[in-house]
């Protein structure tokens, strides 16, 4: 099988497996157990953070906490700030209409609990040009990169727009680690969603950053783990493995990032050589190095996955197609695309364990399979 | 699976007897036929639909070959169902929707129209 579906999840790197095993086995134990086996466990989740800390930038480990991936970090930024004590002054949340489902499904049950929750558009690039905040604004959430245009987004400036008003900014950067450097210092930001599994560690694992200056409310609580912000009993394996993957990558972020462009846009030209009806969707100026995202007009995109998938190469959709709904993709349905360029979206997300070959061979496997569909659609001649 | 990786009669039918278009969820399923007598002799399908939509309507180019028009003014949804062994509860629509492709087709032969 060719993987091509990283920014879906990375398969699991040699690092985080070798170090995940003890834990699974022999020295498995609850890192809040006084005993030796305890303390170990809890000294191999404290190096993890500092590995996963240094990976984000995020000055002292301190402000890192475990979560159970992204989506937890996600609604725990936004939950977290707004169930805190109410500020009747700042009672509006700012998000980008491209975020993920973690973001906007949060944003609207904030909204149904009294929060004011204002939308960022964009346009048909997936481009976001201004960040309308105003002293009402408490909390600012716009992504890193998103998971399937793969357009990145200016932190840097955001965050200063979000300060000079007094609103707090969290970024989910779940698909810009391991990809692109992430430093939430030099960005500004307040808070940092991570996930592990995309960037090779197991799934299950994220992280949030919290500004040290900054208070947030706990989402989950119990037992009072990570030092009271975030309850339930480690998951010392998983979190371990985070640590190892980000420890393996740390210092190579440029270069995997040059690899993986290098890879993608091998693919990426071989297909719009040979195919003059696919289009390339997104900011092609400002993308992650590893993904494509492109569209084949008239053709369901969920029929090319499984063709493709047939012949051996894992790819994604950009919209979910459930016969009698059709639901469209929130991300390209908000980039206001005409729906045959919805429906025919494809992704392709490679990564640095890709190689040329599989790229040559995933772009003549797509080709063949739209210039089939097409045949089946009556857009071109039976061959 | 094996008709959508391998659907028969892609195409269109030159001069047919009957032909329809059915629209559903976005999708559009256009249904030729060319009959001798009383007898469907040809049958071809196009479809820009997904991978349930083009197993489907290939059933029924399937089905509808080599049926008399007044028996094949009787398939249904079912039928499509039952010819491919079953499809998952989310694809169901569109057997409903080659069905309904199909008919129109064997109506317009049938020359009764929609």
């Amino acid at each position: 099988m060719i993987y091509l579906d990283y920014n879906a999840s990375a398969p699991l790197h040699e690092a985080a497996y070798e170090a995940m095993q003890p834990f699974l086995g022999e020295r498995s134990a609850n890192a809040s157990s006084l005993h030796r086996l305890g303390r170990e466990a809890r000294d191999a989740v404290e190096q993890a953070r500092e590995y996963v800390g240094a990976l984000m930038g995020a000055g002292s480990p301190e402000n890192v906490f475990f979560t159970s991936g992204g989506t937890e970090s996600d609604v725990w930024a936004l939950r977290g700030v707004f169930e805190q004590k109410s500020n009747t002054e700042r009672n509006s949340l700012l998000v980008s209409t491209v975020e993920h489902p973690a973001v906007l499904d949060t944003a609207a049950y904030l909204s149904k609990h009294g929060v004011d929750v204002q939308y960022i558009e964009v346009d048909s690039t997936g481009c976001l040009y201004r960040l309308p905040v105003t002293k009402k604004t408490r909390l600012v959430s716009v992504m890193a990169a998103n998971n399937e245009t793969g357009n990145l987004y200016n932190l840097k400036s955001m965050a200063l727009w979000a300060q000079r008003e007094g609103a707090l900014i969290h970024t989910d950067a779940v698909q810009a680690l391991g990809k692109i450097p992430v430093n939430v210092n030099q960005w500004g930001v307040d808070f940092c969603s991570v996930s592990a599994h995309k960037i090779g560690g197991p799934q299950g694992v994220g992280a949030l950053y919290v500004h040290p200056d900054t208070s947030i409310g706990p989402l989950i609580t119990g037992g009072g783990q990570e030092r009271g912000h975030r309850s339930g009993t480690l998951n010392v394996a998983g979190i371990v493995g985070f640590g190892a993957v980000a420890k393996a990558i740390a210092g190579k972020i440029d270069e995997r990032s040059r690899r993986m462009a290098a890879l993608r846009d091998r693919l990426e030209s071989q297909i719009l050589t040979a195919l003059k009806t696919v289009h390339v969707l997104g900011d092609l100026e400002h993308r992650l190095p590893n993904t494509t995202l492109l569209t084949v007009p008239g053709i369901k995109g969920e029929a090319i996955v499984l063709e493709m998938d047939a012949v051996g190469v894992a790819i994604s959709t950009g919209a979910a197609c459930s016969s009698g709904s059709g639901e469209p993709s929130s991300v390209l349905t908000a980039m206001r695309l005409a729906n045959p360029k919805i429906q025919g979206a494809i992704r392709f997300s490679v990564g640095v364990e890709n190689t040329e070959e599989e790229m040559d061979q995933a772009a003549n496997a797509f080709i063949q399979c739209v210039e089939r569909l097409l045949t089946v659609a009556g857009q071109i001649e039976n061959v | 699976m094996d008709h959508f990786l391998n659907p028969r009669n892609v195409g269109s039918v030159d001069g047919p007897t009957g032909m329809a278009e059915n629209e559903d969820c976005g999708d559009v399923a256009t249904i030729s036929l060319r009959v001798d007598g009383e007898q469907i002799v040809e049958a071809r399908f196009q479809t820009t639909g997904c991978s349930g939509a083009i197993a489907c309507c290939s059933a029924v180019t399937e089905l509808l070959t080599g049926s008399a028009l007044q028996v094949a003014s009787e398939l249904t949804a079912e039928d499509v169902i039952d010819y491919l062994d079953g499809l998952p509860t989310d694809k169901r629509g569109c057997a409903k929707m080659a069905a309904m492709a199909g008919l129109k087709a064997v109506r317009d032969a049938l020359g009764a129209g929609d």
